[in-house]
């Protein structure tokens, strides 16, 4: 018998040593089987050369003497996290359950909440030499043949050393990966990917990894949470719509302060620029560097309390926050209207925390293009913004639907939340070959 | 591989409609109608809105008619090769020229109403950056941006009627004709450059999804954008007519709505729903470079991103030719203007001629294609049908 013994459990590997030694000759290895199926999972195998990577993968081997083929013993165990609420998608309402690193734990998740024959889980293994198993997840029946097929080309066309993430396989699924839009959807909870799944799209689950890729993605699924579909759809759709505001307050805000202080006083009006110009006074820094001194500071900050250790990282907000930016405004360095707009819009980034990383880059940028070419920058920029949005697809399916092009059907669940039973159709920008997603007949009134 | 469709909707080309239809004619033409002939702008309006809906209807047709082969497929068909090269390259110039008119009044309004110091030479490098951008792109992503931009203009539009029609005096448009009907007659022509917006749609032939509703759609976007540019010049018209004189270009609902609404402690945000508005100037320029460099690819031998570029440098440079906007404006005026009357209609004249003459080739094909597996049936012979497949397709990448 062949193990691996860092990655093996040696109780299991005990009683099928236990079991072997009951039965001293075995005729075969079907017998032997017979024996050791009472204490382990185990199962036949006849290709030798692959006792290698099932040893790699933590699994136990037994040959026989002149007996070709193995038995192959499930006796793998290693230090798991337990199924906890994943810190990026935390809710109020619903279930609390999130991937982990482990593999089979992660297709178990999925499995129990799709308890369907049509549940196809096309198991692959990735990475020279990491031997990454990948599996690629979808509903037989409900998702569109080409779209496995694609997603399945595209990994197969992928060689790489290792896939220690999720997100090395990125990239490969994306139509333009040094886009700063994502296009590869990420979930960390089992409910959101079954019931993507039952939208007609496809999964990536990778080992190791708590993050399950789908596909195709579109913009406006960033402004949905899982929540979304367990609150009241009036209450959802005003998250959404705030979400929305959010991330615009978000990316334009700061360029248009900027904008309208540097060239557009009389946009503002007159008592709040009163307002505004006293707590200017005496600021040595022209509008756009003072703006850009604080995102840059807010990013610094940011990205250090993110890295710090948890005790460190309290201190350092408290250090960045009150005494760095309070004593900046005080000593006149920068404006405490400007602090606002930046507090203002930083919160407003984390409404869509999807988008948090293409939110910074964009307020940056929108904050120069306000600086350097005022309202008509904004507008051009904008434009620009929309057309590229407009020409992205993933994996053939419209980033900007269901708004650009604008389909009907599946506006019930775009910035608006229908009511649940109201939406009876699976999205028909995914393409599902299967339309219907529930029929309700309502009782009758008595 | 994943197949996507590669055409715009109709209710994407209703939006484009939409946004031709009024942009420019909003930005300064009706400033430069009252100052030629004063309140019978608004006759001259009327004349050219009617004019450009005429040409709408057409090009309708035409994409009704001809709703699978592409425009410059089609022109090639029907006039040959080297015809249809000639052709695209004066449709490219047509628009080339169109795209600096639209810069000239772009400078114009933004140096009038909202930089104390618009300095054009750096200004309108993003602008023509734009256009490179959106040349090099497609139907379809240009198709989505007008139609994910749409709702925003038309909230804009709305707000700024409003705002402006709530204290507005419609008599100040009479009495109709005062200086006679030969002066607003003869400004349609002098101002044509500043209309036949509708003549890029050709582009499009070919590259929308042809529903039942598409010629109802295009129409209605069409005489939706009518209306909004007539009440708007109406209202203008109205407040302004009597002293022309003192209308600045910049003097249109920017400068209206504060006189409107008269109380400045509010803030001017007019102003932000107005550059909102804006972005439907963009996307015409959008538009407007798509087509100059699709069909600038089709005439030359150069690839679709190369041309984008010279294409926009070429209008960097023509640009500067002119110091001022005003000399922009006289040179559209006196230069380009009987040209240009007379090309808005050879735009969709030639889509309905070549639409016409397409289907009839299907038709006839169709009829020898029937005809062929009759023969096939009797003789059990296979037979060559010349052309099939090749004029009936989806050819709309």
């Amino acid at each position: 018998m062949l193990f691996h013994p860092d990655m093996t459990d040696a109780l299991i590997l005990r009683s099928v040593l236990m079991a072997c030694a009951e039965k001293c000759k075995a005729d075969g290895l079907e017998t032997l089987l017979e024996n050791i199926l009472t204490v382990a999972e185990a199962k036949t195998e006849g290709d030798d050369s692959r006792a290698a990577q099932t040893i790699l993968d933590g699994d136990a081997v037994i040959f026989l003497d002149d007996v070709s083929g193995m038995i192959v013993v499930t006796a793998r165990s290693w230090d798991k996290r337990t199924v906890t609420e994943p810190p990026t998608e935390t809710v109020v309402r619903g279930p609390r359950e999130g991937f982990v690193e482990d593999f089979k734990t992660n297709i178990t998740l999925v499995e129990k909440r799709l308890r369907t024959r049509k549940l196809a889980v096309k198991k692959c293994r990735m990475g020279r030499e990491g031997n990454t198993t990948v599996a690629v997840l979808y509903i037989d029946g409900v998702v569109r043949p080409d779209l496995v097929q694609e997603v399945q080309r595209r990994l197969k066309s992928l060689e790489i050393d290792a896939v220690t993430d999720s997100h090395y396989l990125v990239p490969c699924l994306e139509e333009r990966p040094a886009s700063i839009f994502p296009q590869v959807g990420t979930a960390e909870k089992p409910d959101v990917v079954a019931s993507k799944l039952l939208d007609g799209r496809v999964a990536v689950i990778v080992d190791g990894s708590p993050i399950v890729l789908t596909v195709p993605f579109l913009l406006i699924e960033d402004f949905h949470s899982g929540e979304d579909y367990y609150e009241r759809s009036g209450f959802a759709t005003f998250l959404r719509v705030l979400r929305l505001i959010a991330l615009s307050l978000a990316i334009f805000l700061p360029g248009l302060y900027i904008a309208l202080l540097t060239y557009h006083y009389e946009a503002v009006p007159l008592k709040l620029l009163i307002t505004v110009l006293n707590a200017l006074k005496g600021i040595p820094l022209p509008p756009i560097w003072e703006i850009l001194v604080i995102l840059m500071l807010f990013e610094i900050i940011r990205e250090a309390s993110i890295r710090m250790p948890k005790s460190v990282g309290t201190a350092m907000s408290i250090v960045g926050a009150l005494v760095l930016g309070d004593t900046a405004v005080k000593a006149g360095i920068i404006s405490s209207p400007g602090v606002m707009v930046v507090a203002l819009s930083s919160i407003a980034l984390y409404t869509v925390p999807g988008l948090v990383g293409t939110t910074s880059l964009l307020r940056m940028l929108f904050a120069v293009i306000g600086g350097l070419g005022g309202l008509y920058g904004l507008i051009l920029a904008g434009t620009a913004l929309v057309h590229y949005l407009s020409s992205v697809n993933s994996l053939g399916t419209p980033y900007l639907a269901p708004f650009a092009p604008l389909i009907r059907s599946d506006l019930g669940d775009g910035l608006v939340r229908a009511q649940l039973y109201s939406l009876t159709k699976r999205p028909q920008v995914i393409g599902s070959p299967n339309k219907r997603r529930l029929l309700w007949s309502q009782p009758k009134k008595g | 591989m994943v197949t996507t469709e590669k055409r715009i909707t109709s209710a994407q080309l209703a939006c484009i409609v939409f946004i031709l239809g009024m942009s420019l004619k909003m930005l300064v033409l009706p400033v430069l109608l009252i100052k030629s002939v004063w309140r019978d702008a608004a006759v001259s309006i009327a004349l050219i809105l009617s004019i450009e809906f005429v040409c709408l209807i057409a090009l309708t047709v035409a994409f009704i008619v001809a709703p699978d082969e592409r425009f410059p497929v089609l022109v090639q068909k029907c006039f040959g090769k080297w015809v249809a090269k000639v052709l695209f390259v004066l449709f490219a110039v047509y628009f080339f020229f169109k795209l600096i008119l639209l810069s000239g009044e772009v400078r114009i309004f933004f140096s009038e109403n909202l930089f104390a110091d618009f300095n054009w030479q750096a200004y309108s490098l993003p602008l023509f950056a734009l256009c490179a951008v959106m040349g090099m792109g497609t139907a379809r992503a240009i198709g989505r941006t007008a139609q994910f931009l749409l709702p925003c203009i038309v909230v804009a539009i709305v707000v700024l009627l409003a705002l402006v029609g709530a204290g507005a005096d419609l008599s100040g448009i009479l009495p109709f004709l005062e200086h006679g009907a030969h002066n607003a007659m003869r400004d349609v022509v002098r101002f044509s450059m500043w209309y036949g917006d509708y003549s890029i749609l050709v582009v499009f032939l070919g590259s929308v999804k042809r529903t039942k509703k598409t010629a109802v759609v295009t129409v209605a976007a069409g005489f939706a954008a009518l209306l909004a540019v007539l009440f708007y010049s109406v209202i203008l018209i109205s407040a302004f007519s009597s002293v022309a004189d003192y209308v600045r270009y910049g003097q249109n609902v920017m400068g209206m709505s504060p006189v409107m609404q008269a109380n400045l402690m509010q803030g001017r945000f007019d102003l932000l729903f107005f550059c909102i508005w804006l972005f439907s100037v963009f996307v015409k320029a959008g538009v407007l470079s798509y087509a100059a460099v699709t069909f600038l690819c089709t005439a030359l031998p150069v690839r679709q991103p190369l041309c984008s570029l010279i294409f926009a440098a070429l209008l960097y440079f023509v640009t500067m030719l002119w110091g001022s906007a005003t000399g922009l404006q006289s040179f559209m005026i006196e230069t380009c203007a009987v040209a240009s009357f007379v090309f808005q209609f050879v735009a969709p004249i030639v889509a309905l001629v070549v639409a016409f003459a397409g289907r009839h080739r299907v038709k006839k094909q169709g009829v020898g294609k029937v005809r062929a597996k009759k023969d096939k049936k009797k003789d059990s012979v296979p037979q060559a049908i010349p052309n099939v497949g090749k004029e009936v397709g989806n050819d709309a990448k």
